[in-house]
């Protein structure tokens, strides 16, 4: 079995309400040293055994197309196998 | 405005979507024109003289708003309808499924004060000259209500630029006076934009309700004149087919 985890965030520019409202509860909190938050999405997919580059590949065209938004967002794709 | 031919209008529903009987019923009692509703799975949709995605929360909202509704098989279909140049209406939750789709720049995300909004807005109608506007002045301010937890309209600043110098933004957010503020903007739209078309001028994207506006019962009869400008468009340009003929 393969795993991946995808992290998707929004882009930096792009305002994060989400983000904003978790900063000021975290000051709130007493972390004053909270200087910014972003929320994202964290999409955690498990793939039986298959060629790998060809995985890799349409698993990168996938999230770049739909898993995520490259108007709003950034992603970063994290592979792990089985025993890892 | 005179009474033409009856015009078909598709309406298009996915799981989730709500406000399809809504428009039905705008196109059926108030502009008295024949609505078809087609459900997402179809593959082809029949000869309309225009269609609407309607309002709603498509497959929940999941992943992003209108993200899965852009992959269904009646996209394809839609696609290839704004090809050959039929007027499309996406409102609200079909805003957001045509800027999925990429048939309209930018994206729509969470609204800036985190809440959802449910509430008459005053518009000033940027343009009277497109296929969705023409009924209306130019500079006219308009009441149409939102109903919205992601209508913050994004785009990056080339991406804005293009779209101002092409007259791509149709509806902004504004006061009663049509000031463009910060006060009146509702969502934290950049430039404050509610509604913009696609370059080619036949696609038009919304986050306020028109269908919610249609009647004086509601208290504004202002979205209706969206709907009966698509209409104009339509007898005009059949009417200079036939004096072409």
């Amino acid at each position: 079995m393969t795993r991946t985890k995808i992290l998707i965030l929004p882009k930096e520019g792009v305002f994060d309400p989400q983000g904003e409202a978790v900063r000021n509860a975290l000051i709130h909190l007493g972390l004053e040293e909270t200087l910014s938050v972003r929320v994202g999405k964290e999409i955690v997919i498990e793939f039986k055994e298959a060629d790998q580059e060809k995985l890799k590949r349409k698993v990168e065209e996938i999230t770049k197309n739909f898993l995520s938004n490259p108007i709003i967002e950034e992603y970063k794709i994290e592979w792990e196998k089985e025993g890892q | 405005m005179g009474k033409g031919r009856t015009m078909n209008w598709a309406i298009i529903e996915f799981p989730g979507s709500n406000c399809g009987p809504d428009c039905v019923y705008v196109v059926e009692k108030v502009l008295k024109h024949k609505a078809t509703l087609l459900w997402h799975t179809e593959k082809k949709i029949p000869s309309v003289d225009a269609i609407i995605l309607p309002g709603g929360f498509s497959y929940g909202d999941y992943l992003r708003s209108g993200a899965i509704a852009s992959l269904s098989n009646i996209m394809g279909a839609v696609k290839e309808a704004a090809s050959i140049g039929v007027p499309i209406v996406g409102i609200c939750n079909g805003f957001q499924i045509l800027c999925e789709s990429k048939l309209l720049p930018g994206a729509l995300i969470t609204n800036r004060c985190l809440r959802f909004i449910c509430s008459p807005v005053y518009l000033r109608v940027e343009t009277n000259e497109s296929i969705f506007t023409s009924l209306f002045y130019s500079g006219e301010v308009i009441q149409i209500p939102i109903a919205h937890g992601q209508g913050c309209f994004y785009a990056d600043p080339q991406t804005l630029q293009k779209m101002e110098s092409e007259g791509q933004i149709l509806l902004r957010y504004c006061d009663a006076k049509g000031n463009i503020s910060h006060q009146s903007n509702p969502n934290g739209s950049l430039r404050n934009i509610a509604g913009i078309r696609n370059l080619k001028g036949n696609i038009l994207g919304l986050m306020p309700h028109p269908e919610r506006a249609s009647e004086n019962e509601l208290g504004s009869v202002d979205g209706k004149k969206i709907f009966e400008s698509v209409c104009r468009y339509i007898e005009v340009k059949e009417k200079n087919y036939c004096l072409v003929d």
